[in-house]
């Protein structure tokens, strides 16, 4: 389980997160959800611990973030995280190089999935490949826990419905699954808990069946209530 | 220590090409220096009709003396791609790190999300430098005798003032720079270099970790880097007034220290930033 305990954050004098809590579980698709600017990507990268907290505790199943847990988990932001010279295959042999539990057969299926060639340029990528490429980086590491920073930010809607589909596949398994949208219809069937972030603060967090199934709302109409009111 | 050797592999290979470029152009120009000082001395002995006789060579050796290795080493074409190399490298001190951070990529996400500790990343980017240091060092001292003996080859005999490769480190001074005469002075000098180093990544960190405010605390920091290299004259002029003065030996040793220390601290400071502060 993935705790994010009183965490505070500022950049200069704003306050990016201000005393933020919420838990994120093994096999469970955890979404935070806000507009651009609440503290979702710093929240993602805070928990990865590439962006010191202010205040606060993160702890990865009871143990606090360092750098052997980058075994255990890994982080797809919405940038490239390889070097543009590369190739996607040389990107690939990175992985394999520093990472243990890289799996190369996981990683074949996805380039395969993804219709990414080896050879391709990273540089050279459209956004729509280039995102499909970060996924393969992520994914093809046997981790229990995955965070998503945008995954569907600017892409085209043929990748977008493609890297939904690997949600509902065998890609996911049984991981916990943070991702980050402010465009919550590709996803919000998959999504079982959200956390709806606002100027750095939580405003609600939710089980999406439980909402389904007590109130008969959709996640939209939570959201409509929420940053409506 | 694995992980260590390939972050070191992979920085290398990520300059290797450029730095290839770079020694073949050291390589050229040495070599055109080379041609232009020969030409140049053999025009003027031309002019001279030195080969007519044995009193005009002699008279034209008295007026211009023999044509050694050392006005080459003094030629602008042939120190210049030295001064080009060493500013590129403290360059580079900068570019190792930035490129890193800015680009259509930001590679600094994966750096810091290897199974790793940041310190070996830390440690693998200074460990290029040295590596790009000396191996240019290495490339010059092979270029050395190749050009020399070249330059023996094109050189009359009887003009030609023959210096060996030894000879020459000990009467240049950018040569006597490079590479020290005795091994204490080796290290000493390289030491040197590396509290350089690691000073700046000190800059850079604290850059990376401040912003803008990170700059002025970086100036700071060197300029109290600066201060604490200053002590040894600091006491010899102050403390012990204008009739005191260190042994060389003594003042070294101070150095010796100031410099380990400095080395030290900025490793701690740079550690601690790494953890603490610095952000993608």
């Amino acid at each position: 389980m993935i705790q994010v305990k009183n965490v505070s954050k500022k950049y200069g004098r704003k306050n990016v997160l201000r005393d933020i809590s919420f838990t994120a579980n093994k096999g469970e698709i955890t979404c935070l959800i806000g507009i651009n600017g609440v503290g979702k990507s710093t929240t993602m990268k805070a928990i990865m611990g590439i962006t010191p907290i202010d205040c606060g505790e993160i702890l990865i199943d009871d143990k606090k973030m360092n750098h052997t847990m980058y075994e255990n988990i890994t982080f797809i932001p919405d940038t490239l995280t390889m070097l543009p010279s590369f190739t996607v295959g040389e990107a690939m042999q990175f992985m394999k190089d520093f990472y243990v539990n890289w799996n190369p057969e996981r990683a074949k299926e996805l380039l395969g999935f993804f219709r990414l060639k080896e050879d391709e340029k990273l540089g050279e990528l459209s956004k729509g490949n280039a995102a499909k490429a970060n996924l393969l980086f992520g994914l093809g590491l046997d981790v229990d826990y995955v965070l998503m920073d945008e995954p569907f930010s600017g892409i085209d809607m043929f990748s977008r419905e493609q890297i939904a589909k690997v949600f509902t596949s065998h890609l996911i398994e049984d991981r916990g699954v943070i991702i980050t949208t402010h465009e919550i219809s590709d996803i919000e069937h998959l999504i079982d808990k959200v956390v709806l972030l606002d100027n750095g603060e939580i405003l609600k967090e939710f089980y999406t069946e439980e909402i389904r199934l007590e109130e008969g709302k959709s996640v939209m109409d939570v959201m409509r209530e929420v940053y409506q009111s | 220590m694995n992980r260590y050797i390939k972050l070191v592999n992979f920085e290398v290979n990520r300059f290797f090409k450029l730095y290839i470029g770079l020694l073949i152009i050291v390589a050229i120009s040495q070599f055109v220096s080379l041609f232009l000082v020969k030409s140049k001395y053999m025009q003027a002995a031309n002019d001279a009709n030195y080969a007519s006789s044995m009193k005009a060579t002699e008279r034209f050796i008295s007026s211009s003396g023999l044509l050694t290795f050392n006005q080459v080493a003094n030629h602008l074409l042939f120190i210049g791609p030295i001064v080009i190399c060493i500013a590129l490298m403290m360059f580079y001190v900068f570019i190792i790190w930035y490129r890193d951070y800015f680009g259509k990529n930001t590679f600094i996400y994966r750096l810091f999300m290897l199974p790793t500790s940041r310190m070996t990343i830390y440690f693998s980017k200074a460990t290029t430098i040295l590596i790009m240091v000396l191996s240019l060092l290495a490339f010059q001292l092979i270029l050395l005798p190749i050009e020399i003996n070249v330059f023996q080859q094109i050189v009359p005999s009887e003009l030609l003032g023959k210096m060996s490769t030894i000879d020459l480190f000990m009467n240049s001074n950018i040569f006597t720079m490079i590479l020290p005469s005795n091994f204490m002075d080796f290290i000493f000098r390289y030491l040197i270099g590396m509290g350089l180093v690691f000073t700046l990544f000190t800059f850079i960190l604290l850059e990376r970790s401040y912003r803008w405010k990170g700059i002025i605390f970086g100036i700071l920091y060197v300029i109290a880097i600066a201060g604490l290299l200053l002590i040894p004259a600091f006491i010899e002029s102050y403390l012990f007034g204008e009739d005191f003065s260190f042994y060389p030996s003594e003042v070294f040793y101070m150095e010796l220290g100031l410099f380990t220390i400095i080395i030290t601290v900025s490793i701690l400071f740079s550690k601690y930033l790494l953890k603490n502060k610095v952000s993608v």
